[in-house]
């Protein structure tokens, strides 16, 4: 048992990382990403954005985003954030190497009437920073962060970025019980690969000298199940063969978790911020 | 899996405070009343009235409210809550503590404050199930190794939101070291939101600047009580205490600027 002053976070995240790497057959790839567009839209268009909405009026309440605020996301997906900010704030940059996600975020910008956004199509590791320095009051991630090993510096580069505050938002429920009784049909004793979230960034912020608030927030996520399948297929693909045997274990639990053709379900996430000139005094 | 599974946070928490729980007993705190008072007066219920801004801010504050605070003290949390809701309930079991907490409500005309004179443990929850709409404990958590159990019976009487606050980092860390006292090893504020966490309690966060103020002669008074739940004082307790205080304080306010963790939750 580790003593909790011996917890060293960033050890804890690289170690999380390399543990999931170890299960995979092979890392994700930006064409996996493409091919996770649609069901990703699906969802964070429920209710009208209502995730998206959510975590900008809990930001919003505190000042930390407006009508006049310029900001940039890192790893923007299908426009969970770029849509409902855009309706908000002055203007959005999208960092976003998916073509399809890009896609995806056009179509639903037409769809929305909004044009105040530009996507950069790179990797965030890729973007020069000393091109974009300072010129956002705020930069904001959301279930991307996992995929950085070397998270301090990521982070790092995102406070780069900004003059005002950064903002991350991670799940707190990602692995429900569906998804964990999906692992065993299919993985067996193998234990579900973690994914470094909530509340270790918290942890690693805080040990790192920043000073991070937190809102839990609430949103409903609505997929048809044949979407939802289609993220099952890709995500077991890293894992394991996808032989119609696995497909049917898939297909079966997700059609017992529908209704009409529909999975919906309610997760909370936390909005993490903070505002990068400050550091609390370091015990 | 919880990715902070690897440290027993309970376990944690439950060492970070058994030493200040046993130490720390009510007729400590009732030699504490005086200068704790003073204190609270000085820095005008700071640390209270933070906590009731951001709650203002927040936009859930309302005046029809029955609020319970916990181990209120002279009432730095109580005092400015009862100038905004219908009623506060506060439990003090220092009776010196008491009397500063209903001293200081006449003297703001304050009619809306009762006190019950017991511990929290004491409190029998079945008596107040969901009576109140805000239950807070402020700088007072150290008093429960069995954290989860209390916190749990805040909910009990909460129909509305629990908040817990509790400092962050560790203040006078010179003088404690100076005089020989415990440091806190731990980071208790982070181990108290890892717990919860834990424990499926994922609550709001806010991390609010604040600052203490006393009275040099309070300030005085606090340190060396301080060092007596330790041990007896010595000359150079004193010396070492009154140098200490000198070397921050400006027209004789003794000031210490901190940090507090601001942990609350609608209850399900």
């Amino acid at each position: 048992m580790m003593a909790a002053t011996t917890v060293d976070w960033i050890r804890n995240w690289e170690e999380i990382y390399d543990g999931r790497l170890k299960v995979m057959q092979r890392d994700y790839s930006i064409d996996d990403w493409s091919e996770r567009a649609e069901d990703y839209s699906e969802r964070r268009k429920t209710n009208q954005y209502e995730f998206g909405e959510n975590v900008y009026a809990a930001l919003a309440g505190h000042g930390i985003v407006g009508e006049t605020f310029r900001v940039i996301e890192v790893g923007s997906g299908p426009g969970t954030f770029v849509i409902p900010f855009s309706k908000h704030a002055e203007h959005m940059t999208a960092v976003e190497p998916a073509e399809g996600m890009i896609r995806v975020i056009r179509e639903n910008a037409r769809e929305a009437g909004i044009d105040n956004f530009d996507i950069i199509n790179r990797i965030w590791q890729d973007v020069s920073i000393p091109e974009i320095q300072g010129k956002y009051d705020l930069v904001i991630t959301s279930t991307v962060i996992w995929m950085f090993r070397d998270i301090m510096a990521q982070i790092s580069r995102m406070e780069e970025v900004t003059r005002g505050h950064c903002c991350v938002v991670e799940g707190i429920d990602s692995t429900d019980a569906l998804g964990k009784k999906i692992w065993h049909t299919i993985m067996g004793e193998i234990p579900y690969p973690p994914y470094p979230g909530y509340p270790i960034v918290f942890n690693l912020l805080y040990q790192n000298g920043r000073i991070p608030q937190v809102r839990i927030v609430e949103a409903k996520s609505r997929r048809s199940t044949e979407k939802l399948m289609k993220m099952y297929n890709v995500f077991y693909s890293l894992y394991t063969e996808l032989t119609p045997e696995v497909e049917e274990k898939i297909h079966s639990a997700l059609l017992a978790d529908s209704a009409d053709g529909l999975h919906e379900g309610t997760y909370r996430s936390a909005v993490v911020w903070w505002d990068p000139k400050e550091r609390r005094e370091m015990v | 899996m919880s990715m902070t599974e690897s440290v027993d946070w309970k376990e944690a928490w439950k060492e970070s405070v058994d030493e200040s729980s046993r130490v720390s007993t009510s007729s400590y705190w009732n030699s504490r009343a005086c200068d704790y008072a003073k204190m609270v007066d000085t820095s005008d219920c700071d640390h209270g009235r933070r906590i009731l801004n951001l709650f203002l801010e927040e936009g859930i504050i309302r005046n029809d409210w029955n609020v319970l605070d916990i181990a209120s003290g002279p009432g730095a949390l109580t005092l400015p809550f009862a100038e905004r809701v219908r009623n506060v309930m506060a439990i003090e079991p220092a009776h010196q503590m008491a009397s500063c907490l209903m001293e200081n409500a006449r003297r703001q005309g304050l009619i809306n404050i009762g006190v019950i004179p017991k511990t929290w443990q004491e409190v029998k929850v079945s008596d107040y199930e969901k009576q109140f709409d805000m239950v807070t404990c402020c700088h007072a958590l150290w008093q429960f190794p069995d954290l989860l159990e209390q916190v749990r019976r805040m909910e009990t009487v909460s129909r509305g939101y629990c908040c817990l606050a509790h400092g962050v980092d560790v203040s006078e860390r010179e003088l404690k070291k100076s005089v020989g006292a415990p440091i806190e090893g731990r980071d208790q504020f982070i181990t108290l939101f890892n717990y919860l966490n834990d424990e499926g309690i994922y609550p709001n966060v806010n991390i609010l600047p604040y600052s203490l103020m006393w009275p040099v002669d309070a300030a005085i008074a606090s340190k060396e009580r301080f060092v007596e739940k330790y041990r007896p004082l010595t000359d150079k307790d004193r010396a070492i205490i009154r140098e200490y205080i000198a070397c921050h304080t400006t027209d004789g306010i003794y000031k210490i600027p901190g940090r507090m963790g601001v942990l609350w939750w609608k209850v399900g």
